[in-house]
Formats: structure tokens, C-alpha cells, sequence
């Protein structure tokens, strides 16, 4: 178990790292927005700059950030595919696989939705990891979101790990029972799979309940109010940061009821 | 002394489950500045008194509880506790399953943050518990990455910070490493005697536990059996042993040489004092019974025909430290080797490389002359059966059968052999009847056993077991043992990962002893228990016999003892 990960946190002392942890939680919100505002990938790649931006100023490198959101990757790859491949009927076709039509609309559209699932999840990962998960409780909290819900993202980002811990002991202990998750009919498989899933929920059940019983008898009560120990305090920077954000999003608001940074058919000038 | 716990007629019974009580009509009072040790078998209530102490029992659990417990002048049924949490501090049995922050000051600084404390004198407890109970220059740490005996200091620092009157302990030690357990145990010892603090602790290590209690209480049943010094309580062998409870090896010896009618008086509970009881038969014995042996029990395993070797193995998970450092070693049929060391020390990734589960990043690893790295584990686990510590982490059927044929089946063997060999499992763990019983709900032994027989059942010529006896009570670990020792004593070989040393003493045939990923001593019990110091520096104790087999040397004892049934044949020459 020592080898077990406890959070995304990568403890540098970059400068967004410094960066109060409210801001940084408002950051993702704003991705959020931003990232829904505009259909165009043109305009959506503005946001998706900030991203790369902040894991710079996080001090955190592509290669990191890209592994711990491969799984991210993987699925807008896959929802990029699916829409190009079934978005035919709108949009010039730009080539035929097989008779199949590739459309530009159904490309870009495919691209705008990769776009908003990744982008969210990126902004997620890069505060997870320069924010240590006490502080993006205290962020919750001094957000106004309430302590019961605050805590509930704390100890999910706890028990993520322990859980991953589980769920590769588990499957060891199957393994030495000559089980080969990845041969077999589909039937044989599944059967397979369920030596791990039900072991590895009754142990999530337990788990869960030894550290409520723990908590418990720390004299946690998740409707009374509690001190934290890190006191949260507002700079110059957090403030500019803060300011620039809401400029940049009333500044795409207006751009977006004139009508810019709509995904229009015909935006890669196939002959339309 | 003020009385600091006052129970009542107390009776209690979980939610779902009204009809059976788990505590029986417990009346006892504990002063303040007492230190009381606990011990009965699995199921006799210990853990549920524990949680009636600081209010969990009834506010958190339910139930239905009867009479009245008393906690530092508060009646528990009118208090949560959230609200006893800074009078009564409670630290589980699992270290890992309490950890709540991602550094070790955060940690201790979150029940502080509960409780509203303002934030300097938060920090002013939080820098005196950690203190305390020396973790100070690990303040900055993940909890993950320390020593189960350093989680377990952390526990009983969380819990400290709140500079509580009693503390609850609930078998704190089970999951840690000799050391770490004399580490902890010493920890709360010196918070009874300096900070004043009343001291509430399980632990089934009756010899470990009872130098530091005033008083020793036996459950069984929910009920309370004994309570009372250790001497008085330990006087009344019978009736301990009956409740589940192993005796300290001294109190075993003389209690057995009481049967014979060669023990007079007061039953011992320590090696101090026993020592000059003990020392007084040996100069009693004839010369020849004492003198050392000729020989040592030879290592006889050479001249076996090897089924595993490790050559000049070396493991490192990527992108972290390396755990086995050039191991050389070869297991040979019919032996029955335990593995020990401190935790952390690379046991259990040693044995995973047996099965084929972690292969060597350097070196090899010959499973009856078949290289690990180009089998799979579905191959190899014919040859080698792995038990994992926990068996929950391996049974999910929903039948003790379906249980038993899982292996089998994956195996693809035919539908009648998998049907004998289900029933030759049956027989052999004594479940003919409990076929279509749900293993989930059986007690541990039982699920032990069929963790076991369910890879037994694959036929491997070698069993390795991680930490069989761990977690269960002495009857338990008893039957969970005579179990593996038939198994050998029918020609399987054995290999089990073990900190309990008197097991190892009891039933291996060799033993190693590993340090930081590599071997530092093997070779026969008799002879790895005669090298205290090395053995210290793997964090390994003496098995309590060989210490008192090293106290009568002053006696004139030569020869080593190790085991207790030894020892008891050697003052069968008393007159």
C-alpha cells in the first residue's frame, strides 16, 4: 500500500499554485461557460489556449497533464469519429471512405463536442494538480458552496486512490485463480468480471464505512460549522486573474449575440 | 481514583440483527489513570464496547441498547460523538482506514478544525500531539507513505490532539510488525503514565499488552468473563483459553505443567517473573537434559529436488524505488518456509514474483524449471497457489461450491472432475453440509478456509499464504493452521508470509528473514531464533520461549528452546 497515490496534487511551487484556490475552482467554471458559448472550434481554441497557459503557470509539463487525462482524450477522439462519421447528410463532403461521405460540418461539429468534453476535464486535472485537495475544500467553502457537498468532493478525491489500490489486489487474487479477464466469449467474460466487481464493492462499502466511523469520532458533523486551518486571502494577482475572466466572458457574450464563433456549414470553403 | 467509565446492565444489539445481542448485560467500572487491556475471540463484543464509549454505539449504529454507559460524567445515549470526540479519543484497528488527510499534519489538525478550535491554538496541538508521539519531522508527509507502526502513531496522535481523558484503542497493533508494535504499545504507555491518560485497548497479544495494564478484562459472549489484575485473570488459564484467548507462552508452560502436577501456585505472566521459578527446576534437571544438542537441526532442504529458485532477483515499479535487491533463493519440495520481516520489507512483493503476479526486472525466477517471465499466471497457478491476506478480496460467489469451482472452471476442466474436486474440497475443510451456504456471511475462519481450498482446489504443488492468522483470534488462527499443517504433513509445500513469530517457530521448517528488499538471514527456526540482534534489524522479536530459553542460560539451560510444547517436555523431568 505505500506505493498508494493519495491525489492528483503534484506539490510544485508554481505561480498557480499560489493562486487562491477559489480563484482556480472559478477558472473551471469559466472553461465551462466559455467552452459552451461558442460552437465554432476557432473560437472554442481560445479557451482551449487558456488551458495550456495555465499548465504552464502551473509548472506542470504537456506529457503529465496529458496521461492523467488520456482517458478524457480517448473519449473525445471517439466522439470526434462517431460525429464525423455520422454527420453526413449536412455539410460538403470533403472525401468518400468507401462510399461513405465525410463531411466538413460533420468534422467540425465531431471537433466543436471533443472540444467542451476535454476541455472541462483538463481544467479540472491542472487545478487538481496544483491545488492540494484540502485547499479546493476551503475553496468550495469560501464559495458558499455548502461544507456537506465540500466534503464530498474531498473525500471522493481520498478515496479514489484506495480504491484503485483495491480494485488491483483484487484482481491479482483473481488472477492467481487462473482467471484471464481478456479471454473467452463475451458471456464467459462478463462472468469473469463479476470476481472483481463484487468484491470490489463490498469492499468500497467497508472502506466507506470505516472512514465515516473515523470521521465520526474526530467530531465531524457535516451540518455544524468548522475552522479551517488555511486561511484564504485574496491578492492583486487572484483579483486581476478574476477580473480578466469576466472581461473575456462578456467580451464572447457579445460576440456571440452578434454572431460570431457559430459553427456554420461551409467554414472550410469546400465549394459551398 | 474518580470512575471515569460507569456501564451499567448494558445490553446491545445491531440494527437488523435486534434479536441477537452482541453485549450482554456488561457492568464495570474503570478509574481514572487506569490502563485496561481487552481480549476475547472474534464476535465476543470487544470492538462493539469499544464503540459504546465514545457514543457510536447507540447515535451511529443503532440498535437496541439497554442500561446506561457512563463516559467522563455523561450519560452517551444524551451525547454524539462529535461531541465526546475531545473527552474520549478512539483509534481502530486499521491505521489506513482512519487516514483523512493528505499530509500528516493535516491529519491531526482535522478533528481540531471540527471542533472549531481558533487556528493558533490548533497548530500550538497539533506540533505538541505529533510531538509526542515523535512524528514531528514527518509533519510535511503523505500518511500513505509511512510505516504501518508510524500510521498507527498517527491515529493515536489525531485522537491525542484532543487532549482526551480516555482513549479507546481497538486492537491498534493486529496489522503491524513486532517493532511497531512495541513502538505503539510503549507510546500509549508513556500517555498513561505521563499525560495521565485512562487506557482502553484490545489487543488479542496477551504477552505484548499486559506489561503496561493494571487490569485485564476477558469477553466472551458479550459477557464479561473476567476482569481483574493479569495475575488473577491469567490464574484462570482454563477458562481464558476456553474464551478464545491465547495465553503469553510463559503462563502456557506453566499452566500445561500444572495439568502434570508440576507447577505449584500463582500461574506467570511474564519472563521477569518467571525467570527464577523456571531457572530454580532447570538446576533440578538432570545435565543431560539441559546441554546443548550436538547439532543444530540441520537445514535438510538441500537435499530435496527444488521446485522454485530465484536467481540474483530484483524488482523496482517503475518510476519508484527498487523493493527486491538480489535475492537468490531456492524453495525446495516439501518445505515450509515462512517469510518475515518488517513491514515494507518486500515479502509480499517476493512471493507475487512466485506465481508470476510481478515479474523480476532483473534476474529470474524457475517455477519447476519454467521461467516466470514467459508464463502466464492462469499457467503458473496450477503449479503455484496464491492466498491473499484478506479473503474478501477474493470471494464473490454466491454459493461456497460456485466458490470452490471458480479456479476449476477457468482452468477448463471437464464438469465431472470439477464436481469431485469440489467435494474432496467440501471434505477437507469440513463444509459438506454448507455447499450452498453464502461464503460472504460466514465468519472468518470459515472464509479463510475457503479462500484457501478455492485455490488448493487448482491442484499447485506449492501454497503461499499471505499472513494466514492475522486478523483471527487464537482458536481461529488454531484451525486456520492445523489446516496448512496437514496439507504440508501430506507433501504440499508450503510458503506463508508471517510477523508472528511464534507461528513460525511452531510450524516452519526454514525461515528468512528480509531486510529493505533482501534476504539478511535464513536457514532452520532453531538457528534464525539464536541471532537476536540481526534479527532486530528486521524488525523480528525472539518468539517469547527463546527469550525465556535465553534467561535460564544464567540457570545453566544450554540447549535453545523455541517452542512452548519443548519446553513443557523439557520440565517434564522435574521431580
Amino acid at each position: 500500500m505505500s506505493s498508494i497515490r493519495t491525489s492528483f496534487y503534484e506539490g510544485n511551487s508554481s505561480f498557480l499554485f499560489r493562486v487562491d484556490p477559489r480563484v482556480k475552482l472559478v477558472y473551471i467554471l469559466w472553461i465551462f461557460v466559455m467552452i459552451m458559448i461558442f460552437t465554432d472550434p476557432v473560437y472554442q481554441s481560445f479557451t482551449m489556449f487558456t488551458l495550456l497557459i495555465a499548465t504552464f503557470a502551473g509548472g506542470l509539463s504537456l506529457f503529465k497533464v496529458a496521461s492523467a487525462g488520456k482517458l478524457g482524450i480517448y473519449v473525445g477522439l471517439t466522439s470526434w469519429v462517431l460525429w464525423t462519421i455520422f454527420l453526413r447528410a449536412e455539410g460538403s463532403p470533403l472525401f468518400h471512405i468507401m462510399g461513405w461521405a465525410v463531411t466538413d460540418f460533420g468534422v467540425l461539429k465531431g471537433l466543436s463536442v471533443a472540444l467542451r468534453i476535454t476541455s472541462v476535464l483538463f481544467a479540472f486535472l491542472i487545478v487538481a494538480m496544483t491545488t492540494p485537495t484540502r485547499d479546493i475544500i476551503t475553496g468550495l467553502y469560501g464559495l458558499r458552496v455548502s461544507i456537506v457537498f465540500s466534503m464530498v468532493i474531498g473525500i471522493i478525491l481520498r478515496l479514489i486512490p484506495q480504491f484503485q489500490s483495491e480494485h488491483t489486489t483484487i484482481m491479482e487474487a483473481q488472477r492467481s485463480r487462473a482467471t484471464e479477464f481478456d479471454k473467452g466469449s463475451l458471456m464467459n467474460r462478463f462472468r469473469k468480471h463479476t470476481s472483481y466487481i463484487i468484491p470490489l464493492t463490498l469492499r468500497a462499502l467497508k472502506i466507506v464505512s470505516d472512514l465515516s466511523i473515523a470521521m465520526e469520532s474526530r467530531a465531524y458533523d457535516p451540518y455544524t460549522p468548522r475552522t479551517f486551518v488555511r486561511e484564504l486571502k485574496m491578492r492583486r494577482a487572484d483579483q486581476i486573474i478574476l477580473i480578466g475572466m469576466i472581461v473575456l466572458l462578456v467580451s464572447s457574450i457579445i460576440l456571440r449575440i452578434y454572431g460570431f464563433g457559430e459553427l456554420k456549414i461551409g467554414l472550410l470553403g469546400s465549394g459551398q | 481514583m474518580d470512575s471515569i467509565v460507569d456501564i451499567q446492565g448494558l445490553s446491545y444489539a445491531y440494527r437488523g440483527f435486534e434479536d441477537k445481542q452482541v453485549l450482554q448485560n456488561v457492568s464495570l467500572q474503570i478509574q481514572s489513570g487506569e490502563f485496561i487491556a481487552v481480549a476475547g475471540r472474534t464476535g465476543s463484543g470487544k470492538s462493539t464496547l469499544c464503540y459504546t464509549l465514545n457514543s457510536l454505539v447507540p447515535h451511529s449504529f443503532g440498535g437496541k441498547m439497554e442500561g446506561t454507559v457512563s463516559v467522563c460524567g455523561l450519560n452517551t445515549r444524551d451525547t454524539t460523538p462529535a461531541f465526546l470526540a475531545p473527552k474520549v479519543g478512539i483509534v481502530l484497528q486499521s491505521a489506513e482506514s482512519q487516514l483523512v488527510g493528505l499530509t500528516v499534519r493535516e491529519d491531526v489538525e482535522f478533528g481540531l478544525e471540527n471542533i472549531m478550535l481558533p487556528r493558533e491554538q490548533i497548530q500550538e496541538r497539533v506540533d505538541w500531539a505529533l510531538g509526542v508521539v515523535k512524528l514531528s519531522n514527518l509533519q510535511d508527509s503523505s500518511p500513505w507513505s509511512l510505516s504501518g507502526g508510524q500510521k498507527q502513531r498517527l491515529a493515536i496522535a489525531s485522537a491525542l490532539a484532543f487532549r482526551p481523558q480516555l482513549l479507546v484503542l481497538d486492537n491498534p497493533t493486529a496489522e503491524l510488525d513486532p517493532i511497531g508494535k512495541q513502538d505503539v504499545l510503549e507510546t500509549i504507555s508513556f500517555l498513561n503514565k505521563e499525560h495521565g491518560i485512562t487506557i482502553f485497548i484490545v489487543d488479542q497479544e496477551l504477552h505484548e499488552v499486559l506489561p503496561y495494564a493494571h487490569r485485564l478484562l476477558i469477553l466472551d459472549d458479550g459477557k464479561v468473563l473476567l476482569l481483574d489484575t493479569p495475575a488473577k485473570v491469567l490464574d484462570q488459564a482454563e477458562l481464558v483459553r476456553g474464551a478464545g484467548v491465547k495465553l503469553p507462552d510463559v503462563t502456557e508452560i506453566s499452566y500445561q505443567l500444572r495439568k502434570r502436577k508440576k507447577w505449584d501456585g500463582q500461574l506467570p505472566i511474564s519472563i521477569a517473573n518467571s525467570t527464577q521459578l523456571f531457572g530454580k527446576m532447570i538446576q533440578s534437571l538432570d545435565r543431560s537434559m539441559i546441554s546443548q544438542s550436538p547439532d543444530l537441526p540441520s537445514d535438510n532442504s538441500s537435499t530435496q529436488k527444488p521446485l522454485i529458485e530465484l536467481t540474483n532477483v530484483s524488482f523496482g515499479y517503475p518510476q519508484g524505488k527498487t523493493v527486491l535487491q538480489g535475492i537468490n533463493l531456492t524453495i525446495n519440495s516439501g518445505d515450509f518456509l515462512a517469510i518475515m520481516g518488517q513491514n515494507g520489507a518486500g515479502k509480499t512483493t517476493l512471493a507475487k514474483h512466485l506465481n508470476g503476479l510481478l515479474k523480476p526486472t532483473q534476474g529470474h525466477v524457475f517455477v519447476e524449471g519454467l521461467d516466470t517471465k514467459k508464463e502466464s499466471v492462469a499457467h503458473l497457478s496450477t503449479r503455484v497457489g496464491y492466498v491473499f491476506q484478506n479473503p474478501d478480496h477474493q470471494i464473490f460467489s454466491k454459493t461456497v461450491g460456485e466458490e470452490l469451482s471458480f479456479g476449476p472452471k477457468n482452468l477448463g476442466w471437464s464438469e465431472d472432475r470439477i464436481e469431485q474436486a469440489v467435494q474432496r474440497a467440501l471434505i477437507d475443510i469440513g463444509m459438506v453440509d454448507r455447499r450452498e451456504s453464502e461464503p460472504y456471511f460466514m465468519g472468518l475462519a470459515e472464509r479463510k478456509l475457503i479462500a484457501i481450498a478455492s485455490v488448493l482446489i487448482m491442484e499447485p504443488h506449492v501454497l503461499v499464504l499471505d499472513e494466514p492468522a492475522t486478523g483471527a483470534d487464537y482458536n481461529v488462527a488454531l484451525r486456520i493452521m492445523r489446516y496448512i499443517s496437514d496439507l504440508h504433513k501430506r507433501g504440499l509445500t508450503v510458503i506463508i508470509i508471517t510477523h508472528d513469530v511464534s507461528l513460525a517457530a511452531n510450524y516452519a521448517s526454514r525461515v528468512i528473514a528480509m531486510r529493505d528488499g533482501s534476504i539478511l538471514l535464513a536457514g532452520t527456526p532453531e538457528s534464525i531464533f539464536q541471532q537476536k540482534e540481526l534479527l532486530n534489524e528486521c524488525k523480528i522479536s525472539l518468539p517469547e520461549v527463546a527469550e525465556l530459553s535465553n534467561a535460564l542460560a544464567d540457570y545453566g539451560l544450554e540447549k535453545k528452546v523455541i517452542r512452548v510444547q519443548d519446553m513443557v517436555s523439557l520440565f517434564e523431568g522435574v521431580q
